[in-house]
């Protein structure tokens, strides 16, 4: 009885956290844009995807888009996007803070996947600091993955992407 | 003896060929299902739909925006004919800014242009009021939603909410209604979007698709190849001698 029990208690807390990291929502994306903007948060605009827009996210997400605008905050040269990109089955929140078309921070926000979630930690996330897009539209510095985790890696890899993009769109807009 | 065995491995054989080539045929696709995409391919056929029992729900809530008929069939969300998303429990209303059809269900707002498509799904993450009852509109038609909370209004963009003043005068559109209105084509499409290739696959596979019989045949099955192989290597074997 008492081994049985002992077995009980080992599985139990086993089980418990991949219970937990099953659908996590690690802070609220208006936590998020909150944090961000120190309490203050401007009001969201929305950017319009045009045809050649959604042709440059499909190319990067290997799926079009499924809205037709993105909803970012903007304080002067920073930029917020939430935005969400499907790991293996579902999505995956990601918050992205853009400072001068160099990622400020990225953060997981909800994770509702059952792997992968190893990519909400600091160590991965930390990695994206300062990058910036090249001319090929990739990001300028290697990613480093996660080993069970490529596709929330990938995932997240898009995000970043696709933020940066949508930026330069801002970027290019308010110099016109 | 020799004689009357091979007779039986003849007959044993023709007696279970169709089957091995259904599960050759069946276990090729499922080693290639994700080259084959079979797990996002979903059947369409009718009888293949009928076979496995599976019928659209008898319900249906719909409400007219615009022109346009928003419809909940089972947890689908349609706008004419055209499939928006999935899955929603509930329709709450829709309404019209002038510029975009704003549709309230499950506990998101997804946006429209008057074409049908989709631009925007909104959830409480972007500021979305929770718990949405009624949908409606002010006198320069900006969309309102009516929740426990109270009453609340959107700006022009819907990209934000705000509490509604009292005197706003505000009018509830109609809350969605059980539709009597033929649907055959949208049932039809709903069924087509449940049983995937990768199931039927594994069914066939595993016999399954016969019901609780199935598994039982394809056990017999397994137990004739393996007397078709014994009694083909005893009968080659005394060739041999």
């Amino acid at each position: 009885m008492k081994q049985i029990l002992k077995q009980l208690v080992i599985l139990l807390t086993c089980a418990l956290p991949m219970a937990l990291v099953h659908g996590a929502v690690y802070q609220e994306p208006s936590e998020f844009v909150n944090e961000t903007f120190h309490g203050k948060p401007p009001s969201p605009n929305a950017l319009w995807l045009t045809p050649e827009l959604r042709e440059q996210m499909e190319h990067i997400l290997g799926h079009a888009p499924s809205g037709m605008r993105v909803r970012y905050w903007q304080d002067q040269e920073r930029t917020t996007w939430i935005l969400d990109e499907i790991g293996k089955e579902l999505p995956i929140t990601t918050g992205i803070v853009i400072d001068h078309n160099g990622i400020e921070r990225v953060r997981v926000l909800i994770f509702r996947e059952s792997r992968g979630w190893e990519v909400r930690h600091d160590f991965f996330t930390d990695q994206f600091r300062g990058a910036r897009m090249n001319n090929k539209g990739d990001l300028d510095r290697n990613i480093d993955g996660i080993s069970g985790a490529t596709l929330s890696v990938r995932a997240v890899e898009k995000l970043a992407r696709v933020a940066l993009l949508l930026n330069s769109k801002i970027t290019e807009s308010t110099k016109k | 003896m020799h004689k009357h065995l091979w007779t039986w491995h003849r007959r044993l054989g023709a007696l279970i060929a169709v089957i091995v080539i259904f599960l050759c045929i069946s276990g090729i696709a499922l080693n290639h299902t994700e080259g084959f995409k079979l797990d996002q391919r979903h059947v369409q056929t009718g009888w293949l739909l009928d076979w496995y029992g599976i019928d659209a729900p008898s319900e249906a809530w719909s409400v007219q925006v615009n022109g346009t008929r928003i419809l909940l069939l089972g947890d689908h969300l349609y706008a004419d004919d055209k499939l928006i998303a999935a899955p929603y429990s509930a329709l709450h209303g829709a309404g019209w800014n002038g510029q975009m059809i704003a549709i309230a269900a499950g506990a998101e707002m997804l946006l429209l242009t008057p074409e049908l498509t989709l631009v925007e799904r909104m959830t409480v993450s972007d500021g979305l009021p929770a718990d949405i009852q009624a949908v409606g509109s002010d006198s320069v038609n900006r969309i309102a939603v009516l929740t426990p909370e109270g009453q609340w209004i959107a700006d022009r963009q819907l990209l934000g909410w705000e509490p509604a003043n009292e005197s706003t005068e505000i009018q509830w559109l109609p809350n969605p209604v059980q539709t009597t209105e033929q649907i055959d084509g949208i049932r039809e499409h709903y069924r087509g979007r449940i049983l995937n290739w990768e199931r039927v696959f594994l069914d066939i596979h595993s016999g399954r698709i016969l019901g609780s019989a199935g598994p039982i045949l394809m056990d017999l099955v397994a137990l004739m190849l393996l007397g078709l192989a014994a009694s083909g290597l005893w009968l080659w074997s005394r060739r041999l001698r």
